[in-house]
């Protein structure tokens, strides 16, 4: 992103496991327990979408989600990280924060990160469309120059 | 692109994480795997578990993500409802091995899911 080092998934890990250490091992045990058994079912991931069709991992909900205990009392998981779900083999993994409000856009922490991963999914989207990202012949990886840069 | 052979979930996790939540989310995600499968396997959709079990369909759904951590009573439910087994807890003996004497010779034989057992058998004593 812009001229940084590292990407916006290397933010979101290193600030959530400073700042919510468990309720990120949830999603990022969540993320490499589907990539080795199931793969990125549809299923599985809850639509975030506004202006493309982002995702957030986890799917939303009370008294469930990556559920663990604060204080001995049963808890959401409300760390949303926003994502894009090309298909069962490649998922793009945005940034994200705490969710504190029901809609995303009038959330204070997530509102920059849910508007961020909508307009990279709309610029991501458009890149395949033009030809600048392709698919493998087995559609597990993706094939794009390594100069690739897209403008939101 | 070619796939990275180390990456900053597994270097996190290795690093930071903790087995049971590992685990947790395993099982939460195997359960939820199984019920889908059940319901792909009958045809029906998270609609009809929904109605079977009297909850709303969106509930279901969200079962589906892996993320909720079912309590046993709700899995009893769901087995009920579709009329099979989503975990096994019961020891699963799958073969049996045994030796037969029979007119001196001994053979060794052996029988798929104990049915030795299951069946009965009317194999001679030896004497």
């Amino acid at each position: 992103m812009n001229d940084s080092e590292i990407s916006l998934f290397e933010e979101f890990v290193v600030f959530h496991g400073k700042q919510n250490r468990e309720k990120l091992q949830h999603v990022l045990s969540w993320i490499q327990t589907i990539g080795d058994k199931y793969g990125a079912q549809n299923h599985l991931f809850r639509s975030e979408a506004f202006i493309s069709d982002t995702a957030a991992l986890p799917p939303n909900g009370k008294d469930r989600k990556p559920c663990f205990n604060e204080s001995g009392e049963a808890k959401a998981n409300n760390l949303r990280l926003y994502c894009l779900r090309a298909n069962e083999h490649v998922v793009f993994l945005f940034n994200g924060d705490v969710k504190t409000a029901n809609k995303a856009q009038k959330c204070p922490n997530v509102k920059e990160h849910f508007l961020l991963a909508n307009q990279l999914t709309k610029v991501i989207d458009e890149a395949f469309k033009e030809g600048e990202i392709q698919w493998n012949d087995d559609l597990t990886l993706l094939i794009y120059s390594n100069d690739l840069k897209l403008y939101l | 692109m070619e796939f990275p052979q180390q990456n900053i979930i597994n270097s996190w996790l290795e690093e930071n994480g903790d087995p049971a939540v590992t685990k947790l989310v395993e099982k939460n995600l195997a359960i939820a795997n199984k019920i889908h499968e059940l319901l792909e396997k009958r045809g029906l959709k998270a609609v009809d578990l929904a109605r079977m079990l009297d909850k709303k369909a969106s509930e279901i759904s969200k079962w589906l993500t892996g993320t909720h951590t079912f309590t046993t009573k709700t899995i009893a439910k769901i087995e009920v409802a579709l009329g099979d087994d989503i975990i096994h807890v019961e020891p699963q003996i799958k073969f049996v091995r045994v030796k037969i004497w029979a007119n001196d010779e001994q053979e060794e034989m052996q029988f798929q899911a104990s049915e030795i057992f299951t069946k009965g058998t009317d194999f001679p004593k030896a004497s």
